[in-house]
């Protein structure tokens, strides 16, 4: 919709840690994907990328990935503003996905994701979830672009803490206004 | 015309008395107003937390606004509702915000309301669940016809948002 120009919008940053019920002897690893609008493209970095697995060697250790995220954005249009949709799995177990818009004004941010794991929606999987069956999303997207989000059911459970630089490039020459950097 | 991206997220709800709500909510505008892009009505997943009483959703709104006037300025109208073991929807609470003026982002609480009903309505409430809700909705942005309700306190739903404006000051609008 904005009348001609583009901008420019570059991410830097690492996904940090988790905080979860981390018992000792179980594995995490994460993926994380980004998903934004129409308008947007990317044109530098990995769209998409999965963490190495962190060990658990203590009860109650903090889950370190310290996993580099480097991307660069394009757009004419700040709607559809990239999100970044993270999957966290215990061994091969789910254990949560998290969802959060990337910052919109330049300049450094922490940035707490909310993890929250799907409940089993029928009497099979809700027995089944007794024995550790966990179910999944399809397409953990489906939390950014919110399609059929009021059909499932969710259990929240920890967070993961993400650092991110953001700068951008010709934002302010098309008229936008994001506020003061504070 | 102006614009007004609203970016951001309903981060969850505080102090509900139970776990397993979600929330509807709905973007009511001015006639100056027009949507370009994004939803501006949703509903969030249910939400609930084995060991904290916060019920997050970290659901995205993301929406594109073309305006011509500062009047009707965007709010946000939100339902909160619990869904209870047998599956049925009870009202928890209604609440309004309005989006603020101010570019940058915003943590906003939402304090909602629900309405009482008389003691028998609470000793029907107490054993068969449920409560009272509003026939018509649109009592919740009157200023006028408040006066007529009795309501009861019930908890916060947060929001986290992120302004964008742009154009304003070509028409000479201070914010």
């Amino acid at each position: 919709m904005s009348e001609g120009g583009t901008f420019l919008l570059s991410i830097t940053g690492q996904i940090e840690f988790a905080e979860v019920m981390a018992s000792a002897g179980s594995a995490f690893h994460c993926k994380y994907e980004f998903c934004s609008g129409p308008d947007w493209k990317i044109i530098g970095g990995l769209e998409a990328g999965i963490t190495q697995i962190a060990n658990v060697v203590n009860n109650n250790d903090r889950v370190v990935f310290n996993y580099p995220i480097d991307v660069q954005f394009k757009s004419t249009n700040p709607y559809g503003w990239p999100q970044i949709v993270i999957s966290m799995y215990r061994g091969m177990t789910l254990e949560g996905y998290g969802r959060t818009h990337l910052p919109i004004r330049p300049g450094n941010h922490n940035l707490i994701v909310d993890l929250a794991k799907p409940k089993a929606s029928s009497l099979l999987g809700y027995l089944g979830s007794f024995f550790g069956y966990q179910p999944e999303l399809l397409q953990p997207k489906m939390l950014a672009t919110t399609a059929g989000n009021n059909l499932i059911r969710m259990e929240n459970c920890g967070s993961i803490n993400m650092n991110f630089n953001v700068v951008s490039q010709g934002f302010l020459r098309l008229g936008y206004d994001f506020g003061d950097s504070n | 015309m102006a614009e007004v991206h609203i970016i951001g997220q309903i981060i969850g709800a505080r102090e509900f008395p139970k776990q397993e709500v979600f929330c509807k909510w709905h973007l009511q505008i001015g006639n100056n107003w027009r949507v370009i892009e994004g939803k501006k009505e949703g509903q969030t997943q249910v939400s609930s937390s084995q060991f904290t009483e916060a019920c997050n959703w970290s659901y995205p709104i993301d929406i594109h606004l073309a305006t011509a006037g500062i009047k009707g300025w965007p709010k946000i109208y939100v339902e909160v509702y619990h869904l209870d073991w047998l599956g049925r929807a009870h009202l928890f609470g209604y609440g309004l915000i309005t989006i603020p003026t101010s570019p940058g982002r915003h943590i906003l609480n939402c304090y909602t309301w629900r309405p009482t009903g008389n003691l028998r309505d609470r000793v029907v409430e107490y054993f068969l669940g449920g409560g009272q809700y509003i026939k018509y909705p649109d009592l919740i942005f009157s200023s006028e016809k408040r006066y007529k309700m009795s309501t009861e306190a019930m908890g916060v739903v947060i929001f986290e948002l992120d302004l964008i404006l742009r154009n304003f000051n070509n028409y000479g609008v201070e914010y």
